[in-house]
């Protein structure tokens, strides 16, 4: 989101090696990524970014602000479609469906012509709703609804589906323990989800997005605004989902991928540079960039 | 005189300056509150719920006036809310950045300091001429036309203070657009948009002149808003300006029945807001 005209000429002088890739074997991803470019109006802010995503494995992106790791997550369920001006080319394979297919050409067309009428999806909504099912979605900030605990996880499952009272209990319920949310609230399912804590909250909006079942959970910088005690707990509980869902996880604390990521990508000014098993690259960075910033000496 | 001094000395003068310039809009506000009880909780007595304006000299109430009030209120209320939230909403959400939301903004601004007395000219040419007549939808329409836009502002801005991460949390859980702002921003906002239904009700409760060429008045009962409607301000009006004593009481009752109302309203609605808000 901050990436300015500045950035772009900078990344025009720079010049770069061939990303320095593992990439896991084809029939385990989940998601990829293929030669993604992405726009801000005229702005371009990634470059030909290749990210693979392995089923149940958690993916870690760093680099320092403005390297487009936010950007990379957010094209990912397609989020910044909300946006007029912004677009993405390329190709995103779900499932060895192209998520990218029908939008990526209407995007452009609407930049082409200043239809900036707000980014509500007009053709084909259902299957953005059906891409939002599917891949999940969890802010920096804790965005709890103005609603009950309940309603908060409940709200995406009603959306698709018509459930039981009981049904819907049962729904909340394991949501909430896989989040390890329930010993904590439930007594009070009923009270505002704006009640809890930062920490809990997190926790909820996961909660949230796990109770419809994504395949794969993008979280943004979900711990940047928790306390240590908090944090701990979220990357814990991040580590049990693993076994159910597939987790892409941006963070400015490489600590924090160390921890807790499978495969970890570096990503510099709008690019991948190294993107490889965590123990890996944080051990033996083949890239002088990536060297640079694991140990610390930029950015 | 050294800094810390100086500094201390500055700031009593201008927190004593402050102190001033809130005690006379207090003090205002007081004296006219003080002069409406004092002048009219003398002439309230059952009467004035159940009887309606009487000819000088004989005993009566403010009832028509009371129930015409109400049901044109009520009525311009219910028009401003539902146009001036939608109208909020779009400005918010959808067209505010196009060049025609920018000219609804602009106008809706117009509009919020438009003269009463011109609104109700237009209403005159609008629904009274072409219909032959003065009624009670003239009127409410008239006062619907000076609350939607304080609805629609207050809307608009309290829309636009939502984080737009809250949207996005709702859509990338695949709710759409609308849905979003009604389930989500339309609740998180609930209080604020509260307020802009209370100031609007405020602005017209007490509005005569736009009253004056829609609804009439009218000096018998009537709750037919296809007839010419009575109402509190214009019996107010009317009495306030006669000869006769009895009337001239009878227009402070009905003016600090208005004042109590509005403060009633209001004080209900911030309660409201908040405990929903708690809960």
């Amino acid at each position: 989101m901050n990436e300015t005209a500045t950035t772009a000429a900078t990344i025009a002088a720079a010049t770069y090696d061939a990303p320095i890739m593992t990439v896991p074997p084809a029939d385990k991803l989940v998601l990829e990524a293929r030669k993604l470019d992405f726009f801000y109006g005229k702005t371009q802010s990634l470059f030909g970014v290749d990210l693979p995503i392995e089923r149940n494995k958690i993916t870690a992106l760093i680099g320092p602000s403005g390297c487009g790791k936010s950007t990379l997550l957010r094209a990912l369920n397609r989020i910044y479609d909300l946006y007029p001006g912004q677009y993405a080319t390329g190709r995103i394979m779900l499932d060895g469906e192209d998520i990218l297919s029908d939008r990526g050409a209407v995007g452009r067309l609407r930049e082409r012509d200043g239809d900036d009428a707000a980014g509500d999806v007009k053709s084909g909504s259902t299957d953005m709703s059906k891409l939002r099912a599917r891949v999940g979605m969890v802010f920096q900030k804790p965005t709890p609804f103005p609603m009950s605990i309940y309603d908060n996880v409940a709200f995406g499952v009603r959306l698709y589906y018509k459930k039981s009272r009981a049904e819907m209990d049962q729904i909340v319920e394991r949501s909430l323990r896989r989040a390890a949310l329930w010993d904590e609230v439930k007594d009070k399912l009923n009270s505002s989800g704006l009640g809890l804590s930062g920490g809990q909250q997190q926790r909820l909006c996961v909660a949230r997005g796990i109770a419809v079942e994504p395949e794969v959970l993008l979280l943004d910088e979900p711990a940047s605004a928790l306390d240590p005690v908090s944090t701990a707990k979220l990357e814990e509980t991040l580590m049990e989902l693993r076994e159910d869902f597939s987790i892409v996880i941006v963070t400015h604390n490489l600590q924090q991928a160390a921890r807790i990521s499978d495969h970890t990508g570096f990503m510099f000014l709008g690019r991948m540079i190294e993107f490889r098993p965590t123990a890996e690259l944080f051990e033996r960075p083949q890239s002088t960039r990536t060297r640079d910033y694991v140990t610390g000496r930029f950015g | 005189m050294n800094r810390a001094t100086r500094r201390k000395a500055t700031n009593t003068i201008f927190v004593g300056l402050c102190a001033f310039a809130t005690l006379i809009a207090l003090g205002a506000l007081v004296l006219i509150l003080w002069s409406l009880v004092v002048n009219g909780i003398g002439g309230i007595d059952a009467h004035i719920f159940t009887m309606d304006q009487p000819a000088p000299g004989s005993p009566g109430g403010l009832r028509n006036g009371i129930v015409g009030s109400l049901m044109m209120c009520g009525m311009g209320m219910l028009i401003a809310v539902v146009v001036g939230i939608l109208a909020g909403t779009w400005l918010a959400e959808y067209g505010g950045q196009t060049p025609y939301g920018h000219a609804v903004r602009f106008l809706n601004d117009v509009l919020l300091s438009a003269p009463s007395i011109l609104v109700g000219l237009f209403v005159y040419e609008l629904l009274v001429k072409p219909f032959h007549g003065f009624s009670g939808y003239a009127g409410a329409v008239a006062l619907a036309l000076l609350a939607a836009p304080i609805v629609t502002r207050t809307t608009e801005d309290m829309l636009t203070l939502q984080p737009n991460t809250l949207r996005e949390a709702g859509m990338a859980l695949g709710a759409g657009r609308g849905f979003v702002i009604r389930s989500i921003i339309w609740k998180a906002a609930g209080a604020g948009l509260l307020t802009g239904a209370l100031l609007g009700f405020a602005r017209i409760s007490g509005e005569t002149a736009p009253l004056l060429f829609t609804s009439l008045g009218n000096q018998f009962f009537n709750a037919n808003l296809t007839q010419p409607m009575a109402s509190l301000p214009t019996t107010i009006f009317q009495f306030a300006l006669s000869a006769y004593d009895d009337w001239r009481r009878l227009a402070w009752v009905g003016a600090l029945l208005i004042a109590v109302a509005v403060l009633a309203v209001n004080t209900i609605g911030r309660f409201v807001a908040r405990e929903t808000h708690r809960s």
